[in-house]
């Protein structure tokens, strides 16, 4: 058979079946018709579902291929860099999850204007999306591009057929459905990721021959460096407790004990997957030392010929698709509930609310796309964003949720936010010679002296701890009741 | 001019969570993860 045909045919499959559960789960949205069902699931998913869309979210293309990249450069260091959102992702499930839950949010800028004013909400909304956008905009173009090598067409044709599965089933099926596909997709990512490894061991003749082929300190879990390996291990958590789309997975499991099993299986699984990537990374510099990293992964799904590999690039772009469609959901919650909602038209039906989610939907992917196709490095890029949300908002975020006493210091959570985003952006500009080297040897991944979200986390700690005492040290109580009434009214 | 809306017996505050158990819970999450890596680097130099 024709290898295209052979594609074609995998492809129609495995789109029309992602499609076919949007519909699937469009029916029962169109009989709930509200939009915490569209966003939420209704708050009644189960757990194996919510565990398994958490692993799909927190894998996507950038992880398999970028996290490849890293694994050829740095070896397993680089899990430094990934499994730490897992040890974040559950310990979330354990304390924060079930908190949040009882506060009736859908989204993190909501949850600040519970507390404070208009003005708090927007700059999280503003710190929220530049990571999800982020996101979406570099997946996309990857996603686009897996199609067009797959199938040697356009890079546009590639973007309208394959975003346009994506916000079809997403539009039409809500929550629902991007909590199944992405069951569906983890266990496709988990099977056609780590069956990688054993076969390239073979291929490089046997365990021990591998063993002894790795070039020194691959094998070293230090070999980032102490500081590089704490600032991506700070970051990754920091990224985690800010992170609306896995919040949002959280919010909508059916009971806070589901929530909290969720979290702990979802992330545990992927705790013990995340070491695939940067195995997959070292496998490729044994077998194929004199390829760049950014063609790691690609190389190696290319080990058992040209059929096999159309199984790997299904992989690679089911990952892709379970991240775009969850991080797409998050965004529209964003730009529907915080500003259409909120600034526009407060009084608008759940059931026209639906249906502006799903337009904004459809423009948020289609928007992200066309901005992807400016973004050359997939990983790194998708970190500017994470690392901005961590150094500012995450620490606010976090403290609001445990420190009661901050609840009552508006200027001091406003400063810490924009303070310590502002001192992650800073950094990286100032160590934007990190990315010159990156470009010049074809990496994945950028070494800096000093991570930038290590520069932006003190200095958001040390505005909100230093500023809410100074901010609350004279409240009375017949100042907080004033407060109180005011939030009654 | 900022405000807050003081939130008095917030519902959120009903869920407990100490702090030395948050630590400690954290401590040994990240030391399942150091484990995890420090078992792979074994693997990969037998």
């Amino acid at each position: 058979m024709n290898i295209k045909l052979f594609a074609l045919i995998i492809m129609i499959l495995f789109f029309g079946g992602m499609i076919w559960i949007g519909m699937h789960y469009s029916k029962k949205d169109k009989a709930q018709g509200d939009s915490d069902n569209f966003i939420l699931a209704g708050r009644e998913a189960p757990l194996i579902i919510v565990a398994g869309s958490l692993f799909a979210t927190w894998v996507s293309s950038a992880t398999i291929m970028g996290y490849c990249g890293t694994g050829y450069s740095v070896g397993i260091s680089g899990y430094w860099s990934g499994g730490c959102f897992m040890v974040a992702t559950m310990w979330l499930g354990i304390w924060i999850v079930p908190k949040l839950r009882r506060s009736g949010i859908t989204t993190v800028p909501e949850f600040m204007e519970r507390y404070f004013g208009a003005k708090h909400r927007i700059v999280a909304l503003v710190l929220s999306l530049g990571r999800d956008l982020g996101v979406i905009a570099s997946i996309t173009i990857a996603l686009a591009m897996m199609f067009m090598n797959l199938f040697g067409i356009g890079l546009i044709p590639s973007m309208i057929i394959t975003v346009g599965v994506v916000a079809l089933y997403t539009a039409s099926g809500g929550m629902w459905a991007v909590l199944v596909t992405d069951t569906i997709q983890a266990i496709v990512i988990l099977v056609g990721t780590t069956i990688l490894i054993p076969i390239g061991i073979i291929k490089a003749g046997g365990i021990h021959t591998f063993n002894t082929a790795i070039p020194a300190g691959l094998a070293s879990p230090w070999n980032a460096g102490v500081t590089q390996s704490i600032g991506w291990f700070l970051m990754g958590c920091f990224i985690t407790f800010g992170y609306q789309t896995v919040l949002q997975r959280g919010l909508a499991a059916k009971d806070d004990r589901t929530a909290k099993r969720s979290f702990f299986w979802g992330g545990m699984m992927a705790l013990i997957w995340y070491i695939v990537p940067f195995l997959t990374g070292v496998v490729a510099r044994v077998i194929y030392p004199n390829i760049t990293p950014t063609e790691a992964y690609m190389t190696l799904a290319n080990i058992l010929g040209p059929y096999a590999g159309v199984f790997f690039v299904v992989v690679l772009m089911a990952s892709a698709m379970s991240t775009i469609s969850a991080c797409i959901l998050t965004s529209t919650s964003n730009f529907t509930l915080d500003l259409y909602k909120r600034f526009i038209n407060p009084q608008v039906s759940d059931k026209k609310l639906v249906r502006i989610q799903r337009i904004c939907l459809v423009v948020i992917v289609v928007a992200c796309a066309f901005i992807g196709k400016a973004l050359p490095y997939i990983l790194e890029l998708f970190w500017v964003g994470g690392r901005i949300m961590a150094g500012g908002l995450a620490p606010v975020f976090l403290l609001l949720i445990l420190w009661p006493r901050s609840r009552r210091a508006p200027y001091a959570t406003f400063w810490a936010m924009i303070s310590g985003a502002g001192g992650v952006i800073a950094a990286q500009i100032y160590q934007a010679q990190a990315s010159i080297a990156a470009a010049g040897t074809g990496g994945v991944v950028f070494l800096f002296n000093i991570d930038p979200v290590l520069v932006g986390l003190p200095i958001c700690f040390a505005v909100l701890i230093i500023g809410v005492f100074m901010e609350t040290r004279n409240q009375t109580t017949e100042y907080l009741e004033k407060h109180a009434a005011h939030a009654l009214a | 001019m900022m405000d807050f809306k003081y939130i008095e017996n917030d519902p959120m505050d009903e869920y407990e969570a100490p702090v030395w158990k948050m630590v400690l819970s954290f401590a040994g999450l990240t030391g399942l993860f150091i484990g995890y890596i420090a078992l792979w680097g074994l693997i990969l130099t037998i």
